[in-house]
């Protein structure tokens, strides 16, 4: 049998380029069977299908996956921190189980909890079939994270809190006198 | 209920090689299997790209061997099926079974 070496530059684009979950194995796989006969042409042929495998998952997986994951990781944390913050101000205003069981106030209820039920448990399947992650990435989407988490819950808490605030009474009307009064100073 | 995901044909031809082969089932032995079994030649990287798929459907486990000097200090990567992979297996198996049986046109051919 003739003992053939593997292409040198093709095994090095493969380390390079290739980068799968078995990509050891798979130029260990090359180098034992152009040792065993293999001609260089049937390895150029493995090699450039694996690169372009390879090539083809991680674009796929880098664009507008990561795009889409974003987005729905973004929707699934508003959701569940609307929900949160629906719950916790109907129940601290005491208001009535009349408003409680209102079919606005339900339905939204709902919806949100639906999103974040299936925004979680989407997300929690990916990451079990995302093998490799680098730290880098866990602490980017740790960040990611944290500042969307921060950035919604200020987001609610101004909009909840600046509709709420009392107008007074003389911005109330608009009349002669209280236009006259919105340009002077405001009373201490 | 859990979503049960269907196997495409290489994934269910690489798990079938697998199971066939059993001790020793690696990338190359596994394209082997395929190649006699069936005809075609299948590439090396198709055939890891179905068992990483496999493998993330739980199907599929993986076991590093030792690195031998024949292969550039790389260490093979062994596949065994799970549990669940030979159930699914059988359960496709059966399923061709029952679609295949009857039909005039297969008739007198392995379905």
């Amino acid at each position: 049998m003739t003992r053939r070496a593997a292409p040198k530059i093709g095994l090095w684009l493969l380390q390079r380029l290739g980068g799968g979950y078995h990509s050891e194995a798979l130029i260990g796989d090359l180098i034992e069977q152009c040792a065993r006969g293999r001609t260089r042409w049937w390895a150029w042929r493995e090699i450039i299908v694996a690169i372009v495998i390879a090539r083809t998952r991680r674009w796929h997986s880098s664009q507008w996956l990561r795009l889409a994951r974003a987005s729905w990781w973004c929707l699934t944390e508003m959701s569940i921190v609307l929900s949160v913050i629906l719950m916790a101000d109907k129940t601290q205003s005491g208001r009535s189980f009349k408003d409680l069981s209102a079919p606005t106030f339900v339905v939204t209820l709902m919806v949100l909890f639906s999103i974040s039920l299936i925004g979680l448990k989407s997300l929690i399947r990916l990451h079990r079939v995302q093998r490799q992650r680098t730290a880098i990435h866990s602490l980017m989407a740790l960040f990611l994270v944290m500042s969307l988490g921060v950035g919604t819950l200020t987001w609610a808490a101004t909009a909840h809190y600046g509709k709420t605030q009392p107008v007074p009474r003389e911005h109330s009307k608009i009349t002669g006198t209280t236009i006259a009064g919105l340009s002077k100073e405001p009373q201490p | 209920m859990r979503k049960r995901e269907y196997l495409g044909q290489l994934e269910l031809m690489v798990l079938l090689a697998a199971i066939r082969v059993h001790e020793n089932a690696y990338g190359v032995s596994i394209a082997h299997a395929i190649a006699e079994d069936s005809g075609r030649d299948v590439a090396l990287a198709s055939v890891y790209a179905a068992l990483e798929r496999l493998e993330a459907k739980g199907l599929i486990t993986s076991v590093r061997g030792e690195p031998t000097a024949e292969r550039g200090g790389k260490a093979r990567t062994y596949f065994r099926p799970s549990a669940a992979g030979l159930k699914e297996a059988r359960e496709a198996h059966a399923t061709l079974m029952k679609l295949g049986s009857g039909l005039p046109g297969l008739k007198g051919q392995v379905v």
